[in-house]
């Protein structure tokens, strides 16, 4: 990921962490005032529903206490027939909104009843408790489809001297009851649970009998709608602030890692440049600030890198040119010595045997001859290492130039094994100089199996879109410190060899600014390891 | 309701003292309530318009022969084609009918009982002294003029809105101390209705543990305001003599002895629902779970029969458990009569068999105001 992107996202990331836990802060606030409301209006309605019910009651109470006292009803304690009574009661409360009455008498068995008429002469044993006086109180009535309903009950005494019947009137506790409450916009009040609103928070009040037994509950829904209301509101602004912020964001990123990463990536490029050996390229320092400042320290980096390679480059020179001297000495100084020998012998053959000196002469020529022939070949050899033209590059098909080495009759011990990559690119190259490269390491491989073996030529592609080329043997391998000298000119580990080869294959590599490796074992081969530029690359940078 | 075998109403006012004093007038309108008041006065059964029926000792043969000189509502004469064809249409398939000169025979495969009752009970026929007449969506009985017997009084009965404002109204038991009216007096006749329980469906031990369970006394002295008595057999004591052998006792702890059964959906009318919740509660105190049901189609059902024919205990008692019936009481009808009504029986007037048929508005006359 690029380091534009890492800030794009680093920035995006922030500004929609900010806003959803804004978002959530604002959120949790609104739901903590909003429970605190419900609280105290569930308190309230509590304190209403108290005041309703004790409001209901003493309407019961009065209604019933007003009954109690009119003449139809003073005339029936006392009685001892009470079937002319049986539909008395309906009667009695006809038009006074009972919803239950009935007559009951001192012994608690009904003398009449409204709701259930059919009911006369069975008790009501729960009338006689003596909490059930005085105070109205809830209770689940009986009705004749064998149901119960809740109900708001009242009793009262009907006096008639000393002889009494009880009263017992009593309203639904259904859902139009509750319709006479007021209540708050957005809560609503139910016996029945599921009747509530989705969603509503509900609060059950427990309704309870005189006896403290829980008949039935309340439920006080209080809508959530505004709640939710706002916080779909907080939660649509915060998706809009965070889009814009977003958006704003990846503006704001886009031109601050542009302008951060910009000369971040002429540096990178300037490097890339020093790294492809264009030791002139320097960072341009447009600011003062940390990547200012490293664009300074990587010029004066560059620059004490350079000089430091001209300076190794002139002493590589020198020490090549001492090598090249102790070489040319060495090679000169052994044919030199047997061509002053056979001089002085021919010298003192002449003075002290004239007679042989014709024999001593035929053979001292032809001596001096092969001397001499050496010493050309040497001459030759260094001359030919000297004269090393520059590469004219042009597109190389590696592959071809690796088919046209094998062509060469070799050894016919060795195996030769080719294992060419698919779909090469061109590389940008002097065929004829790539040739003779590739050529002499396939003949250092044939000198070292004198017994047989596999030489194998190998092309791939290699990272950063070069092309390399592997030339391996199954030979004795090479050490280490082998190795190490093995591209020094004039080092060999073969008898016979001028030790030029392999710094002529060195040459022409760094030549084509490709590198070139070697991996060895003793005992397991070598492996020669060239990578080459392709073309384009070439072509793009020149 | 549609039994003629015992005694009319008013087919002998005419000779009674209270008649004598007035003389009959034709005219006006008759208003009756409830609305079975206004089809009793159109409804005339076979036997009134024909001789006695004859059946043969093998009861498979009865002979049929209507009057001569009837007309139809439809004005053609009532002959042995017509009747033939109202038995065809009542039994389909059910009897043979053939046209025998003047006479009807109907034949039947194997000895039946019912086929004599059906003749006698269920065949109504268009002769009657009222005919069914509607006008401006509301339904009414308009005298024939061409009735064999004689034009009736009355030009026409129709339906009052209440008891209250009827001429003729018939009471329920419980309305009757409710009723109050200074233009009225009630007239009653014997317990002629039997109130029980069509237990038909239920197993034999659950009628007799819903018999033991239900207080009877409460119903009669309570719901039924003391008009009418216990039962405990088809037939009332006046009826029969026998009727205290039925028990009628509440043995609640007895009745739960038995083995409980489904819940039972108990059918009412609505005129009998307190009963029916009554009698639901009673059975609940044994354990049984009896559900009060505004509805005739259930699997028991509180009816009001007409008193059937027994001869004696035995048969009585058999015709009981064939008929799979929980007597509760016996019933009297109770009408509110208006004071401009005649030949209706005043209070203290009728014979004992007045006081067992049903009303007959052919004799009905309005004293003018």
């Amino acid at each position: 990921m690029s380091f534009r992107w890492k800030i794009f996202l680093g920035i995006a990331v922030s500004v929609a962490a900010v806003v959803w836990l804004v978002v959530f802060l604002v959120s949790s606030s609104l739901t903590q005032v909003f429970e605190a409301r419900e609280k105290r209006l569930t308190a309230t309605l509590s304190a209403q529903f108290e005041r309703e019910f004790a409001r209901r009651g003493r309407e019961l109470q009065a209604r019933l206490k007003a009954l109690a006292s009119t003449q139809r009803v003073l005339e029936i304690p006392g009685q001892t027939d009470y079937a002319p009574l049986v539909d008395a009661a309906g009667a009695l409360s006809e038009g006074l909104g009972f919803d239950f009455f009935e007559i009951v008498a001192t012994d608690g068995s009904i003398i009449s009843s409204a709701h259930w008429p059919a009911r006369f002469g069975y008790k009501e044993d729960w009338i006689l408790q003596p909490n059930r006086s005085g105070k109205p109180f809830v209770r689940l009535e009986e009705l004749p489809n064998q149901s119960k309903q809740l109900a708001l009950f009242a009793v009262e005494r009907a006096f008639s001297g000393s002889n009494y019947v009880l009263l017992a009137g009593g309203v639904r506790l259904d859902e139009s009851f509750l319709e006479n409450i007021a209540l708050p916009d957005g809560m609503a009040v139910s016996l029945n649970r599921q009747s509530l609103p989705d969603g509503a928070a509900v609060t059950p009040f427990p309704l309870k009998d005189n006896a403290g037994v829980e008949l039935a509950s309340i439920y006080l829904g209080q809508s959530r709608k505004e709640l939710d209301v706002l916080q779909d509101a907080v939660r649509q602004a915060g998706y809009r602030i965070g889009g814009i912020g977003v958006f704003l964001g990846a503006l704001f990123s886009l031109w601050f890692s542009s302008s951060v990463s910009r000369p971040l990536r002429r540096l990178a490029e300037t490097v890339q440049r020093v790294a492809l050996g264009d030791w002139d390229a320097r960072a341009t320092e447009t600011s003062s600030d940390e990547v200012g400042r490293l664009a300074t320290d990587f010029n004066s980096m560059t620059e004490q890198l350079a000089g430091q390679k001209s300076r190794m480059i002139q002493a590589e020179r020198v020490a090549a040119w001492r090598e090249l001297a102790r070489r040319l000495a060495h090679e000169l100084k052994n044919p030199l010595f047997p061509l002053q020998l056979t001089v002085e012998n021919l010298r003192r053959s002449r003075e002290a045997k004239p007679e042989v000196f014709n024999e001593v002469f035929e053979e001292s020529t032809r001596t001096l001859l092969a001397e001499l022939d050496e010493l050309k070949t040497i001459i030759g050899r260094f001359s030919d290492f000297a004269r090393m033209p520059a590469p004219t590059f042009e597109p190389v098909d590696i592959n071809q130039i690796v088919q046209e080495v094998v062509r060469v009759p070799m050894s016919e011990q060795v195996t030769v094994k080719l294992e060419l990559g698919e779909r090469l690119p061109m590389v940008d190259g002097d065929p004829e100089q790539l040739r003779r490269a590739l050529r002499n390491l396939a003949l250092n491989a044939m000198d070292v199996m004198p017994n047989g073996g596999t030489l194998t030529l190998r092309t791939s592609l290699a990272t950063g879109g070069r092309v390399r080329v592997e030339v391996s043997d199954t030979g004795q391998g090479l050490t280490p410190e082998e190795c190490s000298r093995l591209f020094t000119p004039y080092y060999t580990t073969k008898q016979h060899g001028t030790g030029l080869g392999l710094a002529i294959v060195q040459s022409v590599i760094s030549d084509h600014r490709g590198t070139i490796a070697v991996e060895s074992e003793p005992g397991k081969g070598s492996t020669f390891r060239l990578e080459l530029n392709r073309y384009e690359q070439i072509a793009a940078r020149g | 309701m549609k039994r003629r075998a015992f005694l009319c109403l008013a087919g002998s006012s005419l000779a009674t003292p209270g008649l004598i004093r007035a003389r009959p007038r034709y005219g006006g309108t008759l208003r009756v309530f409830p609305d079975s008041l206004l089809q009793s006065a159109l409804e005339t059964l076979l036997p009134e318009v024909c001789e006695p029926i004859q059946q043969d000792a093998a009861r498979r043969m009865w002979i049929v022969t209507p009057k001569p000189g009837i007309l139809r509502h439809d004005k053609t004469a009532l002959n042995a084609e017509a009747v033939a064809d109202m038995v065809k249409a009542k039994a389909p398939g059910q009897v043979g009918v053939t046209v025998s000169g003047k006479s009807v025979l109907v034949t039947a495969a194997k000895p039946s009982v019912d086929v004599l009752e059906m003749l006698q009970e269920r065949i109504e026929v268009d002769c009657g002294p009222f005919r069914a007449r509607r006008e401006s969506g509301a339904s009414f009985a308009e005298a024939f003029e061409e009735h064999w017997e004689g034009r009736p009084f009355l030009d026409r009965i129709e339906m009052a809105r209440a008891a209250t404002g009827a001429d003729v109204a018939e009471l329920a038991p419980a309305a009757v101390r409710q009723f109050r009216s200074a233009d009225h007096y009630l007239w009653s006749t014997l317990p002629i209705q039997l109130l029980a329980i069509d237990g038909s469906s239920l197993s034999a031990e659950t009628r007799t543990a819903l018999s033991l369970a239900i207080d009877r006394e409460a119903i009669v002295r309570f719901l039924l305001q003391g008009h009418g008595e216990i039962a405990g057999g088809l037939l009332p004591q006046w009826a029969s003599g026998w009727a205290f052998l039925f028990s009628t006792q509440r043995d609640v702890a007895k009745a739960r002895s038995f083995a409980r059964a489904t819940p039972i959906a108990l059918g009412h009318s609505a005129a009998d629902r307190l009963i029916g919740e009554r009698i639901a509660l009673n059975a609940r105190d044994a354990g049984f779970d009896v559900r009060p049901v505004l509805s005739r189609q259930t699997g028991a059902t509180l009816v009001r029969l007409e008193l059937p024919r027994v001869s004696s205990y035995e048969a009585e008692r058999a015709a009981l458990d064939e008929r799979g019936l929980i007597p509760i009481a016996h019933v009297p009808r109770i009408f509110a009569i208006h004071k401009q009504v005649r030949g209706w029986p005043a209070e203290g007037e009728a014979s004992q068999d007045k006081r067992i048929g049903e009303p007959r508005f052919a004799d009905v006359w309005l004293a003018p105001v």
